[in-house]
């Protein structure tokens, strides 16, 4: 029975308290203020009229502007809950002073009394609606927005529906209504107590406030962000229109109403002309708050589920387009009827739930405070425009409904396309854009800060500005930061130099005069030296000047004296030249053949600095030296001297891409690999992709997607290799997603449905083994199914995030795995918006936070998962995947299964040697 | 106080702190991209004991003193501190509180950021091990 209840409301076990709880919440508060306005309404209608509506929607549109200022300060600096109780506390103290007023009839004769209940009417219904769901969005994620909102939606209708049922029966009196209000408003404070103290609220971490100071928004940043985001913009239009297309409609309604009823009773006449616009209008809520609580209840979320929150959004605008289009052609109550259907049904139902969902898309600091400039200052202001609009007499109140509501639908429509980009907009701003570069970065206004630290900051400080105003690469910036530094101290001059060194303007005119200048009048040996290597690296050193530094102690000396003999040829005899070189050639072997590892170092900078493929062959043995420095630096000299030529040593550099640990060295391997191999050296690259860190795989990207579209067939081939660890496939997608999108795409669905099958195996079997009894602990085998289970998801959402042109997949694949609720709803949210519809059903069980039954119940037709333990184990045996092998053995051996042993010695016929010692070891055992 | 932080300030300050100095410019800019402003008046509480955990904090002004039960001072932080990050790696509640002793701004990292980091800048993850082995690190014995 309780499974059932929880199929028909998609409640998942263990939530139903928690949901019963907020039903009941929105039912009383709903009940409470929907008498309260229901009552007004009629009342209004009787003692005041129609004509006087406008009056009544200004005065309710200022009074809710000036609340809606308190209600934002009050959700910036007091918890939502106190805020919550704070409201209903004045909605029961309000409540009583009306019971006061009726039953003494002050304000009757002045119809203040009528006015006061409208108005008081329309602003409660407003700041409950907002404070209700400012407190209930608290506890839920989007994705149990969408399965659960809309039962709250219902509830609150079931207070529509019960006030219709109440005012229909006529049964009880206004003043003893008001008395249950107040009733009511005591236990709904108990049960808002009682929820805070018990349910745990989830927490946006971008929206978060730990204490009310910190992320403190002026109105002009709440402005800024606003405009930043056109989504928010459109949501603010859009339901700012839908409000005015209410008030037209719900003015529309009643005035059509007002005139097939009578109207100007007198207060106390119970019987007949008073009695019978309230029960029709108590008839007609019955009837649209059944209606909603089906379409809450049953339809919304399934709705929303199996189309897509987009499909949704246009029906409201639908719905009244073709009600005004017949309405203004013949003027029927029954059209009146359907205004009324949509004024208290459809845009409550509906649109409003759609509102609920549509907030995820705005960013998370701004959200509530966009709940409530919508539904406290919008609403209002939006009465007041409706209200100017009817009362102008060149528009026909019919015609301004039609057009505003072709206004709606074609808002609604644009909104759908927006709210995909802006869900995800939102997960990316959890991102850390780590592949842009400084450029990307720094901005022009950035210059005067920047030039102001080099006058007053410390060394640390101005480097990192100097590094900051190289990007520019201007003239004027240039001189400023070379003069900065005539007096700064030796050391910073040579981290200056450092930077200059690796910049696109080492050799521009003003480092170099103001280096010779620093050589003429500065006089640490140190900076001395160094500078005559920078210059003598650019070949601004004369080699007779450097002939006398060839046996210096100092290594950079030595170095630039080298580097001079080679570079400078001006001015010189072809005799001379040869000399030259050949001395330097002579000092450079002498480095490399030394014992000391600087000299060794020197001598591979310096066949990297000049860059001579002739060189190439003197570096290779250089590249497997046990001396991790000396190793990176001759990698990274042949990375920049190795060409096609040396195609020879492949593969000693695919080997050393594996064997190498440091950074420095991989990336330089990678590139040389490149500059050798061409797009053979893809497949190498992305084989050995699991093992590279963040700048590796940078590295690895920048060199292979600049080969080329000549690379996608075999990005192709790697990206479908089940063979191939997952995230080196990952990898592959990643650059095949940045080459050739419409190819990715074009092979998705196979592999995707592939891999979805794999992840439903490895979760259906480690869940059936948790259940299962063996004299064997299985353990071991269970982690190793959801190790693999893991890995598979994290494949299929890297897959799907860069076929969705997802900019930053990782975050997606990290997101999911987030302790926060929200994040991981944000992921689901972006994957529905950017995959087949298809594959997100099969996805969904195994990615949201869905019980185990609806994982069995989307992998019900999976044949593949109907297999036995032995088979399990025999699957695992002939797996891709070194773990999954050695446990499958491993199982067999403790089982003692037949012919384990056979079975092993044919799995060691794979050449990993880490699993022939793990087999001989178990063999041995 | 100056509550409008550029980017290249936030850098600056990143780069003052033992947990950021070895990473480039390169590195730090989208790093400090994610780093939040916050302004807090004197005597104002940033977090309290038991609290759930979800930002770390640097400080650019200012002075925040760290209590535990019964108000002892565990901790005066000023200018170039962090503190607020115990939490974000082992999910536990707050085990102290944060106070400011006057108007005080500070940039804040979401724990998501900080674990992007982390995986990005292995550097930093050496940069928090070095501070808790300190032994003048008297946090996380709390």
């Amino acid at each position: 029975m309780i499974q059932l209840f929880c199929r028909l409301f998609n409640l998942y076990p263990g939530e139903e308290k928690q949901a019963f709880m907020f039903t009941v919440l929105a039912f009383l508060w709903a009940l409470a203020v929907t008498s309260h306005l229901k009552f007004a309404d009629a009342l209004f209608l009787l003692h005041v009229g129609s004509d006087q509506l406008p009056i009544a929607y200004g005065v309710s549109a200022g009074v809710m502007i000036i609340l809606a200022s308190f209600l934002l300060y009050a959700f910036h600096n007091i918890d939502t809950n106190k805020v919550f109780l704070g409201v209903i506390a004045v909605a029961a103290a309000n409540y009583a002073s009306i019971f006061f007023c009726y039953i003494y009839e002050w304000g009757v004769e002045s119809k203040f009394l009528w006015y006061y209940l409208r108005i008081t009417g329309t602003i409660s219904l407003a700041i409950f609606t907002t404070c209700y769901w400012t407190f209930v969005d608290q506890y839920y994620s989007l994705q149990d927005a969408k399965r659960l909102f809309s039962l709250f939606t219902s509830a609150i209708f079931l207070g529509l529906a019960t006030t219709g049922t109440i005012m229909h029966l006529g049964l009880v009196e206004f003043e003893q209504v008001l008395l249950v209000l107040i009733g009511i408003m005591a236990f709904v404070t108990f049960l808002v107590n009682y929820i805070h103290s018990i349910v745990k609220p989830v927490h946006d971490e971008n929206s978060l406030q730990e204490s009310a100071s910190q992320g403190d928004l002026s109105v002009i940043d709440v402005i800024k962000m606003i405009s930043n985001s056109p989504f928010t913009m459109l949501l603010m239009v859009s339901n700012f229109m839908i409000y005015i297309t209410l008030v037209v409609t719900e003015y529309n309604y009643l005035a059509s109403f007002e005139s097939h009823f009578p109207s100007d009773v007198p207060l106390g006449a119970n019987e007949g002309e008073q009695a019978a616009l309230t029960l029709f209008l108590g008839k007609c809520l019955i009837g649209v708050s059944i209606s909603n609580l089906l379409i809450g209840l049953f339809l919304y979320s399934r709705l929303v589920r199996r189309f897509g929150l987009r499909s949704v959004l246009p029906i409201t605008g639908v719905i009244l387009l073709l009600n005004y289009s017949g309405w203004i052609m013949v003027d029927s109550i029954s059209f009146a009827v359907v205004a009324l259907f949509v004024v208290e049904g459809t845009i409550y139902v509906i649109d409003d739930s759609n509102f609920n969902l549509l907030l995820n898309g705005v960013p998370p600091r701004l959200k509530h405070r966009v709940r409530i400039v919508i539904e406290s200052f919008f609403e209002p202001t939006g009465m007041l425009l409706s209200s100017g609009l009817i009362s102008l007499v060149m528009f026909n109140p019919l015609w301004l409904g039609w057009l505003l509501a072709a206004i709606v639908i074609t808002l609604a429509i644009i909104l759908g396309y927006q709210y995909g980009r802006a869900i995800y907009r939102n997960l990316a701003d959890n991102a850390i854009h780590f592949h842009k570069s400084l450029i990307d970065w720094i901005n022009p206004r950035d210059q005067a800060l920047l030039l102001q630290t080099l006058k007053n900051g410390d060394d640390t400080t101005k480097l990192i500005a100097a590094e900051g105003l190289m990007v520019f690469e201007d003239q004027n910036l240039l001189k400023a930061l070379m003069s900065a530094a005539d007096m700064e101290s030796v050391n910073y001059k040579i981290n200056l130099l450092r930077l200059l060194h690796h910049s696109p303007i080492s050799d521009h005119s003003i480092v170099i005069e103001t280096l010779s200048r620093w050589y003429e009048v500065d006089e640490s040996p140190e900076l001395l030296s160094f500078i005559q290597f920078y210059l003598a690296s650019l070949g601004f050193v004369h080699p007779e000047k450097a002939l006398q530094d060839v046996d210096s102690a100092d290594l950079l000396r030595k170095g630039a004296a080298v580097l001079a003999l080679k570079k400078t040829w001006a001015h010189l005899s072809p005799t001379q030249v040869v000399q030259n070189r050949a001395l330097a050639v002579q000092l450079q072997e002498e480095m490399l053949t030394s014992q000391d590892e600087e000299q060794v170092v020197l001598g591979l900078t310096l066949i990297g600095i000049e860059k001579s493929p002739h060189d190439a062959e003197l570096l290779i043995p250089f590249l497997k030296d046990w001396r991790a420095k000396v190793a990176v630096k001759a990698m990274e000299a042949f990375a920049s001297v190795a060409d096609v030529h040396y195609f020879k040593h492949f593969r000693m550099l695919s080997n050393l891409l594996y064997k190498g640990t440091s950074s420095e060295f991989r990336q330089s391997t990678i590139k040389a690999l490149c500059n050798v191999g061409g797009t053979s050296a893809v497949k190498e690259i992305v084989s050995a992709s699991h093992l590279f860190r963040p700048q590796e795989r940078r590295a690895a990207e920048k060199e292979i997607t600049t080969m080329g579209l000549r690379t996608v067939p075999i990005l192709l081939g790697l990206m479908k290799d089940v063979q191939l660890h997952d995230r080196s496939r990952i990898f592959a997608v990643r650059l095949l997603s940045r080459l050739a999108l419409p190819q990715l795409r074009a092979n998705l669905a196979d592999i995707v449905h592939r891999e979805i099958e794999r992840a439903y195996f490895y979760d259906h079997h480690s869940a059936l083994l948790k259940n299962t009894t063996s004299k064997v602990d299985l353990t071991i085998l269970i982690e190793t199914l959801e190790t693999s289970y893991r890995l598979v998801v994290d494949f299929i959402i890297h897959l799907l995030g860069e076929a969705g042109e997802i900019e930053d997949s990782e975050l997606l694949a990290r997101s999911l795995q987030s302790r926060n609720p929200k994040v991981r709803s944000q992921v689901l949210e972006t994957l529905e918006k950017t995959c087949p519809r298809e594959i997100f059903f099969l996805l969904y069980p195994l990615v949201a936070d869905a019980p185990e039954s609806e994982k069995q119940r989307a992998s019900h037709n999976m044949k593949e998962l109907r297999i036995s333990f032995e088979e399990l184990l025999e699957k695992l045996c002939n797996s891709s995947s070194n773990l999954e092998r050695m446990v499958g053995a491993m199982y067999k051996q403790q089982l003692d299964l037949p012919s384990w042993r056979e079975s092993l010695r044919k799995q060691m016929q794979s050449k990993e040697e880490i699993f022939h010692h793990f087999a001989y070891e178990l063999l041995e055992a | 106080m100056n509550k409008n932080l550029s980017l290249i300030n936030k850098v600056f300050l990143l780069k003052k702190t033992p947990l950021f100095s070895t990473l480039s410019l390169e590195m730090l800019l989208p790093i400090a991209d994610k780093l939040v402003i916050a302004d807090f008046d004197a005597g104002d509480e940033i977090f309290n004991i038991g609290e759930e955990a979800h930002r770390m904090y640097f400080i650019v002004q200012g002075e925040v003193d760290l209590f535990i039960k019964d108000k002892k001072i565990v901790q005066k932080c000023k200018h170039g501190d962090f503190f607020g990050d115990e939490s974000l790696f082992n999910d536990l509640p707050r085990r102290y509180q944060a106070i400011c002793l006057c108007d005080t701004l500070m940039l804040t990292l979401s724990r998501t950021n900080l674990l992007t980091i982390i995986s990005e800048c292995p550097s930093v993850a050496l940069g928090f091990l070095a501070v808790y082995t300190s032994p003048d690190y008297v946090r996380s014995r709390l």
